[in-house]
């Protein structure tokens, strides 16, 4: 193969060690190094950008996507992907702005509740996709569709606005200038990364989606690791559709539909592969944030509607590129 | 799996021109519920309806199918349909001296847009789906740039004409959907490219050693689902008013169920063109069975999540049986040798 000094770009998939050792250190880093020179831009294209005010908005509107991306990272590692994070969160919203019906007493009841359904719709997909081998895209679609009818039927299409200003605090207080829902993500995602990276379930996640026959003959319970990134990418879509239900403060049918795409595109942009194995929430947090300082300089600087789409399209394109390489194993 | 691609098995040939056995009881099983719930299903006027209704779908699922064999998948093609449809009623504006200017135009457009997705995938090496997102993304703010994001154009009235149009009990649409699946089932079942696409989908690495232009299928295999989706977008507008600059949306999550529900994997190198024209006019009759019964908008998509994961379940559980009927199969085979090599050896 091709010589120990050639830079890694030309080394091929059989080269020596070290070449390969950089290019999987710059598909970790890559997302935090685009991150960063997004940000360096927008400050040179916008004064308004760096702001502890802006920063702060930022991080407010993307704390419903980043708890979402977190749990959507969860199945992605393991080889599979849900497509119905996005309807979950609708239903959330729903079904919490009219439980909670403008009542302080039943807030946690509520969100008792809907976690709950959260759980519910987790063991559905454990059940077919692990348990009984469906394809994890066709059957999350299944329930996509049949929450996005629910929820019509249940709302009847108008929007839900039973949410009280205790719970709205949420988004909207702060602690020492920071959202107290800031806290809460950070919290969160801190927690999945540690049990990811730290815990003996996260080496069976990792370990399921590498190479599931082997982790199986080396007496991991694959099915069960699998089962667990279900049910927590559920709970987690619930838990963004409260914290978007506080943001917005109406629970309406169609306002987490972007969030499933969203969701999916922010992991891979974070460097986490379909097929599983590789990746991890910290990327996903980098591919949430790109996605939100675009949108951020998008209105800083008045972008056109019209041009919003293309220049969306072709960051994300472009920027997975300086840093991913398919890989086929 | 290794063993379902290895095993002979000359009983499976028809599928690939006509689909899996259970999914077409499956649809005889929805007709005869469709027969019993509303008299007014089974009659001529109603299912030359459906298959007016399914065109655009069954064209689309041809080439989805095409992007999901070679282990991809196209999520723009949503926008390909809404960019088709709009630029076909701008470019006609009411003139029928210019529908071969819309033609061409809308095809042109169509295979840039599949030239750029198949060339972003084999060149960035970026993921399909991000990939198709991202094409998506642009396609949609190039149509909103040219639109305003108000729909635009009409048709000629020999368009609606023809849309319309019927001998005896088979509308024109299902004619023109019949001769694009017909040419991608030959595409699939009959050309070397067809052979490619799947072992592309099976396994790159191997196909790239035995020769094959893996880039190029995969390019090829892209511009055909993107002129599927063009294909699609003028059978609706021969249908429509005027171009809706959204007209697209929902055909890319419709196109990917139906496929899937015809038992294409995901994964890549399995399946085909006929089981998706199966799981497309499944969805497409069940529709139109709860319209004619009075089911309400909202429970339809209910019921039609439902045999999503009705349908995913039952091809699993069949895929499965068929892989251990071929490994019993090649035991048996095994086993009989043996006993064939002892007795020689006695």
């Amino acid at each position: 193969m091709s010589s120990m000094t050639t830079p890694e770009v030309s080394a091929g998939p059989t080269s020596a060690r070290g070449p390969r050792v950089n290019r999987e250190h710059l598909a970790q880093a890559g997302p935090y190094l685009l991150l960063m020179a997004l940000c360096i831009i927008a400050t040179l294209l916008s004064s308004a950008f760096l702001t502890g005010e802006n920063i702060t908005n930022v991080l407010r509107q993307s704390s419903p996507l980043l708890v979402v991306a977190a749990g959507q990272t969860l199945v992605i590692l393991v080889g599979g992907i849900d497509v119905s994070v996005g309807a979950v969160v609708s239903f959330t919203t729903v079904i919490g702005g009219s439980v909670m019906a403008s009542s302080n007493t039943k807030i946690l009841p509520t969100v008792a509740l809907v976690l709950g359904f959260g759980v519910l719709v987790g063991l559905v997909h454990a059940l077919l996709i692990v348990k009984l081998g469906t394809d994890p895209f066709v059957t999350t679609l299944g329930t996509m569709l049949c929450l996005n009818g629910l929820d019509l039927v249940y709302s009847g299409g108008s929007p839900r606005s039973g949410v009280t200003p205790e719970f709205r605090g949420l988004t909207q207080n702060s602690v020492l200038g920071i959202p107290i829902v800031v806290y809460v993500v950070a919290v969160l995602t801190a927690l999945l990364i540690v049990a990811l990276t730290g815990s003996t379930w996260g080496r069976r996640v990792h370990a399921a989606g590498g190479n599931a026959a082997a982790a199986r003959l080396s007496g991991i319970r694959v099915e069960r690791a699998q089962a667990s990134t279900y049910v927590l990418c559920s709970v987690l879509a619930v838990v963004g559709g409260l914290i978007l239900l506080a943001r917005i403060g109406t629970g309406d049918t169609g306002v987490g539909d972007a969030y499933t795409l969203n969701s999916i595109a922010a992991v891979l942009i974070g460097g986490t592969v379909f097929g599983g194995g590789r990746g991890g929430v910290g990327g996903s947090i980098a591919g949430v944030l790109i996605l939100a300082v675009l949108f951020n300089v998008f209105n800083l600087l008045g972008v056109s509607n019209y041009a919003r789409p293309v220049v969306l399209g072709v960051v994300v394109i472009l920027g997975i590129a300086l840093y991913t390489r398919r890989r086929t194993s | 799996m290794a063993e379902s691609g290895a095993a002979p098995r000359p009983a499976v040939r028809w599928d690939r021109w006509l689909g899996p056995l259970w999914l077409w009881s499956l649809l005889v099983v929805t007709v005869i519920i469709g027969f019993i719930a509303s008299p007014h299903f089974l009659t001529t006027l109603n299912l030359s309806n459906v298959l007016q209704q399914a065109a655009p779908l069954v064209i689309l699922v041809a080439g989805q199918t095409f992007a999901l064999i070679v282990a991809g998948i196209d999520i723009s093609v949503a926008a390909t349909i809404s960019m088709g449809t709009t630029l076909m009623m701008m470019v006609v504006n009411g003139d029928p001296s210019r529908i071969p200017l819309g033609l061409a135009a809308v095809l042109l457009a169509a295979v840039a847009v599949g030239v750029l997705n198949g060339a972003a995938i084999t060149l960035l090496e970026v993921p399909a789906f991000i990939v198709t997102f991202g094409v998506a993304s642009i396609v949609q703010g190039v149509v909103f740039l040219y639109t305003d994001q108000v729909n635009v154009g009409s048709p000629a009235p020999q368009m609606t004409e023809w849309g319309y149009r019927t001998w005896g009990p088979v509308p024109f649409l299902a004619v023109v959907a019949l001769a694009f699946v017909i040419l991608a089932l030959v595409i699939q079942n009959r050309t070397r490219f067809g052979r490619w696409m799947y072992a592309v989908g099976g396994g790159e690495e191997v196909a790239r050693l035995a020769g094959i232009p893996v880039k190029r299928v995969r390019v090829a295999a892209y511009v055909f689902c993107a002129v599927s989706a063009a294909v699609a977008s003028l059978a609706i507008s021969l249908r429509t008013g005027s171009g809706d600059p959204l007209g697209g949306s929902g055909f890319d999550w419709d196109s990917i169920a139906a496929v899937v529900i015809g038992g294409t994997a995901l994964s890549g190198g399995r399946g085909g063109v006929a089981g998706s024209v199966l799981g497309a006019l499944l969805l497409i009759t069940m529709g139109n069975i709860m319209n004619l019964v009075g089911v309400s908008g909202f429970w339809q998509i209910v019921v039609q999540g439902a045999v999503v994961i009705l349908a995913v379940t039952v091809s699993t559980v069949q895929t499965r049986r068929a892989q251990r009927l071929a490994r019993t199969n090649i035991a048996v085979q095994k086993d009989k040798r043996r006993l064939k090599l002892r007795r020689q050896d006695r």
